[in-house]
């Protein structure tokens, strides 16, 4: 855009229609638009009088429902003031069920801009700046700006989702441990332990699987160290080479199979291990191996990670549905997680749609807003 | 007629200037206010108009409107002279409703008289006040209620506007909004100049589509598909055409004359010989 400003001429603008009088607030308080269905369409357009008296009785109703006003009791809505530096508006006053909106911070409860505007055109709130009521026209410069914005579309889908019925939050991500404990994260756990010298996360401690674990761990350490002192000396040595080394091998090849490990024992140490093939231990070591778990490597996870940061798609809101007994402070994994495809874009390809479901559990909902403010979503399910 | 600059596009606020570019100029514009019915229903939408960027350049070409940036004095802490004002009128709307309320007030206690009497009646009877029951008239009801009435701030009426009300400034836009040279937009303009309501067509995956009159009472007539250059795949014509048949709309091609001279419409039929 071209548009220029800086230079330009300052009109004072005086509106044709002033505040509306007493008798009038009352006399449209509860007005209302009952839209009616219009019955067919015309497809020719012949200029005959029943056409134009069509048309006039469309008009009319198209204007009764653009002028239904927004009037409520001074305190019969919730109050906010707006904050323009910070981009937030502060609730000062709530009002009727308010629990689905807005974000504490510090004791104080602020809304978005969505919600703000959402709650302002509902008729729900009064938001005041530098001490007056805001008109909706004043809230859509401060709120949303003059500038082209996501926020337009954002604002859009926020409302046509609320008023169809879900909730609608700022996308949360999902946090990086995962909801369910396996035995393999109590290995990862305690291998950190030992070889690292991390603490075992509390989580993780109080799983099922974490005592069988444990106390399988130190079996096959008791089965280890129980050697003769000479030995077990060398063993230990050769086992804990031997568990960086599956490590660090294992990151670059996440798949691994008892024979190739086999394999890389005998590469890895040669001439250790040549000199201990001899020996006695050699084939209990063998057998321990053998009892060792293979689980999945955590890193094939962080990888992804990272590519999924570098895409441009981003999960906008998280819904969720009223019945489930949804709680701001402790939201439940949401429904569905919306991406808000921004205008001209193409639909995102089946990879990136993957890597970004493998680290949220709620289908994705990609939704796209027409140039003719047309509402469309698509669900995308991955089998 | 003002249109306000956000979204880098124009919007309209007041329903009066929304009706004249409709009904007078033919602009559609699309409703993206959120409107305040009962049920919150999904598909209602109200004030303000969003105009596309077409729409709004088009507006400024032909001088039925004057784009303003009001960001600035929106923006703008209010003098404390002007708050003071501010403030007064506001009160003074609020106390003047007093009147009014009460008004309204004894208005709606003639309107439920009957029932109101009868407990009144009931609860003096209870009280065992026989003959003042017997005496009590409509009349006492309504004068009780009168001297009864006490205002409350808290009960007035408070209108959030839709239009800003206040007198404020804006700076006028210059400049352009859209390329006015791209051959997407002279189509866009030359449509509209033969009398036709224009708008996206999106809803088909065209580029425009042509009304015969508002599309409150009429059915698209033509479905535009804007061509850089006159040149179409055989199965690109099918998919394009065959749409259009299904809906009955005819199929129009719009692109650049040789030579660079002027816009070229090429409507295509479909025809079975076998019927």
């Amino acid at each position: 855009m071209d548009t220029k400003t800086l230079d330009s001429e300052i009109v004072e603008i005086h509106p044709k229609n002033g505040y509306l009088s007493a008798k009038e607030l009352i006399a449209h308080r509860h007005s209302e638009f009952e839209p009616q269905s219009g019955g067919l369409k015309r497809t020719q357009n012949e200029g005959t009088a029943p056409e134009l008296e069509e048309l006039r009785r469309a008009q009319e109703q198209l204007r009764a429902q653009l002028s239904v006003p927004r009037i409520e009791r001074l305190g019969g809505r919730a109050l906010a003031i707006w904050n323009d530096e910070q981009k937030v508006a502060e609730v000062l006053r709530k009002d009727g069920k308010f629990e689905n909106f807005g974000y504490s911070e510090q004791g104080r409860l602020y809304l978005e801009y969505y919600e703000a505007m959402f709650l302002l055109e509902l008729g729900r709130l009064q938001l005041e700046y530098y001490g007056s009521v805001v008109s909706i026209e004043q809230a859509y410069v401060l709120l949303l700006g003059k500038l082209e914005s996501e926020k337009y579309t954002n604002y859009l889908v926020y409302s046509a989702l609320s008023r169809a019925g879900y909730i609608v939050v700022r996308h949360i991500p999902p946090e990086k441990t995962p909801e369910e404990v396996t035995s393999a994260d109590c290995i990862w756990a305690l291998l950190k332990e030992t070889v690292g010298n991390e603490p075992v996360p509390d989580h993780i401690k109080t799983s099922p699987f974490y005592a069988v674990v444990e106390k399988r761990m130190e079996d096959i350490k008791e089965l280890i160290t129980s050697q003769k002192t000479e030995d077990s000396k060398i063993t230990k040595e050769s086992i804990d080479l031997e568990f960086d080394s599956r490590k660090r091998k294992a990151n670059e090849k996440p798949i691994e199979e008892p024979p190739s490990k086999k394999e890389k024992l005998s590469i890895a140490g040669r001439s250790l291990v040549d000199q201990l093939k001899n020996e006695m231990s050699y084939s209990k070591l063998e057998e321990i191996f053998e009892k060792f778990d293979i689980i999945q490597l955590k890193s094939v996870d962080d990888t992804k990670e990272d590519t999924t940061e570098l895409s441009s798609l981003k999960i906008t809101f998280d819904l969720h549905l009223h019945n489930e007994g949804f709680k701001k402070s402790s939201p439940k994994p949401p429904t569905f997680n919306v991406i808000i495809l921004p205008s001209q874009t193409s639909f995102p390809p089946h990879d990136e749609i993957a890597k970004i479901q493998n680290h949220h559990t709620a289908p994705l909902l990609v939704i796209s807003v027409s140039e003719s403010k047309q509402i469309q979503a698509f669900l995308y399910y991955i089998s | 007629m003002y249109l306000t600059l956000l979204n880098g596009t124009g919007f309209v606020f007041n329903v009066d200037d929304y009706m004249e570019l409709r009904s007078k100029h033919r602009i559609m514009g699309a409703p993206v206010g959120t409107a305040n019915t009962k049920g919150w229903s999904p598909n209602q939408s109200t004030l303000p108009v969003e105009l596309t960027k077409f729409e709004t350049q088009l507006v400024l070409d032909e001088n039925i409107a004057k784009l303003m940036d009001k960001s600035q004095d929106l923006k703008a802490k209010p003098t404390a002279e002007k708050l003071e004002k501010y403030k007064a009128d506001f009160e003074s709307r609020l106390l003047g409703q007093e009147e009014a309320l009460k008004t309204e007030k004894l208005r709606e206690t003639e309107r439920y008289m009957e029932k109101i009497l009868t407990g009144k009646r009931k609860k003096l009877l209870k009280q065992g006040k026989t003959e003042m029951a017997a005496a009590l008239t409509a009349d006492d009801v309504l004068k009780e209620m009168s001297e009864n009435f006490k205002f409350d701030r808290q009960n007035a009426l408070v209108e959030v506007p839709c239009e800003h009300l206040r007198n404020h400034s804006a700076q006028i836009v210059t400049g352009t909004l859209v390329d006015i040279s791209c051959l997407k937009y002279r189509i866009f303009k030359d449509l509209w100049k033969r009398g036709k309501f224009v708008t996206s067509g999106d809803a088909f995956g065209a580029d425009f589509l042509v009304y015969p009159g508002d599309p409150l009472i009429y059915h698209a007539s033509h479905i535009v598909i804007v061509l850089e250059k006159p040149v179409i795949k055989p199965l690109e014509l099918v998919a394009k055409v065959r749409l259009s048949v299904i809906v009955n709309k005819s199929c129009v091609f719009a692109f650049e004359k040789e030579n660079d001279d002027g816009i070229q419409y090429q409507s295509v039929a479909w025809c079975n010989p076998s019927k």
